[in-house]
């Protein structure tokens, strides 16, 4: 296994979109307080993306996870789609350009608040612009507070999966 | 084993003072809960907290009936699929809210003096 430049690995980000989709299920099925409240556990696979893969790979990873979850959950042609687009969007490139920006200073626990409160607040600001007005801020903070501890926990989980597991090491940059 | 790094925690620190500041000026404000405002279908209606009445609000999917009693508000039915605004229960204090997403109802209690836009004139 090679680092980038090469042709893209379309196994491995193919094998991470499914587990992103399986996780997203895995999620689907947990009773929550608020249907709206998620605890991105999908975002584990995008964080092991993040660690191992290249920038096309990693950007085809996040559009297949988009779309997976669009029609695993039937809202791919509904307006709930935006909110899932904008979401996972804006989180994929702020948790990439900390990772690519910190790189040792940072650990998967700040990547995925990060990506965590700003997929929030998007998703905040989207309801503000096409449901609620400006009562939609009413919601945020119980969105933001579950949020953080959510992602907080799920860092810590995505950080210690990744410093153990040998499929991702084989898959570093640099790594043969 | 797992140690945080310095830019995780500044990420934490920036998180947590953000959620606490919008926290704080979202519900801090004081005041007696004295109105309710419900919005549906593009509408708006304010009802007193203290008038006991039973409310149909028109939505894409039917009516939601909404109930202010001794000074509470609950949604009695929707005829939405999940009942989830019948679920959220009773709500009696400022800045509490009941929502039914399918239906398009949005049921919140208000202090006397709020206006449109102040939530948002605060936080932003």
């Amino acid at each position: 296994m090679s680092p980038s430049d090469h042709p893209v690995r379309v196994r491995d980000v193919a094998l991470l979109a499914a587990f992103a989709l399986f996780l997203s299920t895995i999620e689907y099925v947990i009773p929550k307080p608020l249907p709206y409240m998620r605890i991105g556990l999908a975002n584990l696979a995008i964080m092991i993306g993040i660690g191992c893969l290249t920038m096309k790979e990693y950007s085809l990873l996040v559009i297949l996870k988009i779309l997976g979850q669009g029609v695993l959950h039937g809202t791919l042609f509904s307006y709930i789609f935006l909110f899932s687009l904008g979401g996972s969007l804006s989180s994929a490139v702020v948790m990439l350009l900390l990772y690519r920006s910190l790189r040792n200073r940072v650990s998967m626990v700040g990547i995925s608040i990060a990506g965590a409160f700003v997929s929030n607040i998007v998703q905040i600001l989207l309801a503000r612009m096409l449901l609620f007005g400006q009562a939609a801020w009413l919601i945020a903070p119980p969105f933001l507070i579950t949020g953080l501890a959510a992602s907080l926990l799920l860092g810590f989980f995505a950080q210690g999966f990744m410093e153990r597991s040998r499929w991702i090491a084989s898959r570093m940059p640099g790594s043969s | 084993m797992l140690r945080l790094r310095p830019a995780d925690l500044v990420i934490l620190l920036i998180t947590i003072v953000i959620i606490t500041g919008l926290s704080v000026s979202i519900y801090g404000r004081t005041g007696e809960a004295s109105q309710v405002r419900i919005e549906g279908s593009g509408q708006e209606w304010i009802y007193p907290l203290d008038q006991d009445s039973w409310i149909h609000i028109p939505g894409p999917l039917g009516d939601t009936e909404v109930v202010i009693e001794e000074g509470k508000v609950h949604v009695h039915d929707s005829a939405c699929r999940n009942k989830i605004c019948v679920t959220t229960g009773i709500i009696e204090r400022v800045g509490q809210w009941i929502i039914c997403l399918p239906n398009d109802v949005f049921v919140r209690i208000e202090g006397a003096l709020e206006t449109e836009g102040e939530v948002d004139d605060v936080a932003f």
